[in-house]
């Protein structure tokens, strides 16, 4: 079993774990910004998973996030698409007999469940707490600029100096990102999806919660709850292992 | 008032993953001190009062000193809901 840490597509960093032979392979699309640093931990734990019963992985960075070039202000979720589906190509070319599995969190499941839509040979969709709504998510961000100004007399959101971009925890959200984001509704999307398709709610409530049942009931995929702490939001390290036995399912 | 403290107890223990009975929480025990609640526990917070409560918080209503107890949390919702 190899693990390979390389950049491909010119800018995208990537880790790559398994064989050339596996049957299956895994591209797991983090979310961004201080989520993608959070839910890293976990990611590699999948990918330790997915290793262990054979399965090879490649876990990237979409541009302008975690090791991959770019500059975050000048992205856009055309440009993370596109990461995407270049991801999936190198998948290929390291596996060229597997079949594709697309594993996202947060806005990396959101962008997966759009790409597997023009991918025909996409068989397994993993999608962990979608973002369902751009517009909600940027109000959380808010929300949760907010309570950290309050908390440690830092200057808040709305006092700090307008420039062309904003501010989400430090990274430079730009007017082309933020607009993209706020048009984003997966519920207003139609898609077309072949793969297996499984949605995961994590989070500390038993029953799968009415807009995420509302997005499996119109992809025709399963939705579970699964109990554990929202490991994007935590600095710490959450323990995956519930979430792994229902992957391992 | 007394069922919505216990409401809003085990709305604290399942959203912060604590390890404690919801009835041990005093009604007027500082919950940052206490129970650590930091800037991401707190958003937590919000999210339960929303998805448990039906009462959202905008922008300009948030205040920390809003989450500084049961008692506060619950005067809060009985003055939103």
């Amino acid at each position: 079993m190899s693990v390979d840490a390389f950049f491909f597509a010119d800018d995208l960093f990537g880790v790559w774990r398994g064989v050339a032979s596996a049957q299956q392979v895994w591209v797991l699309a983090p979310p961004f910004g201080e989520e993608e640093k959070s839910a890293r931990r976990t990611l590699t734990d999948i990918a330790l998973a997915f290793q262990k019963r054979g399965e090879s992985s490649l876990l990237f960075s979409f541009r302008g996030c975690g090791d991959s070039k770019g500059d975050f202000a000048r992205v856009s979720l055309i440009d993370w698409r596109a990461d995407l589906t270049n991801a999936i190509a190198e998948a290929k070319r390291r596996a060229p007999e597997a079949e594709i599995g697309l594993l996202g969190v947060r806005l990396g499941a959101s962008l997966c469940l759009q790409v597997a839509t023009a991918q025909n040979d996409v068989t397994e969709l993993v999608l962990i707490e979608p973002l369902l709504s751009g517009r909600s998510f940027l109000s959380q961000q808010m929300m949760r600029q907010k309570i950290r100004a309050q908390m440690t007399g830092e200057a808040s959101a709305e006092q700090q100096t307008a420039t062309e971009w904003e501010d989400l925890d430090g990274w430079p959200l730009g007017p082309k990102m933020k607009s993209e984001l706020q048009a984003l509704d997966l519920m207003k999307q139609s898609f077309e999806v072949r793969a297996r398709t499984r949605i995961f709610q994590v989070g500390p409530k038993t029953e799968v919660a009415p807009p995420l049942r509302a997005l499996s009931e119109k992809l025709a995929a399963s939705a579970e709850a699964i109990v554990m702490p929202p490991f994007w939001n935590l600095l710490d390290y959450s323990d995956a292992a519930s979430l792994l036995r229902a992957l391992s399912s | 008032m007394e069922d919505l403290k216990q409401r809003i107890k085990q709305m604290i223990v399942d959203h912060l993953f604590l390890a404690v009975t919801p009835s041990k929480i005093g009604d007027d025990e500082p919950l940052m001190e206490n129970y650590g609640v930091d800037s991401v526990a707190l958003f937590e917070l919000v999210v339960g009062l929303e998805e448990d409560f039906g009462v959202s918080m905008e922008d300009r209503d948030f205040s920390v000193d809003t989450f500084r107890t049961v008692n506060t949390i619950a005067k809060f919702v009985e003055a939103n809901s």
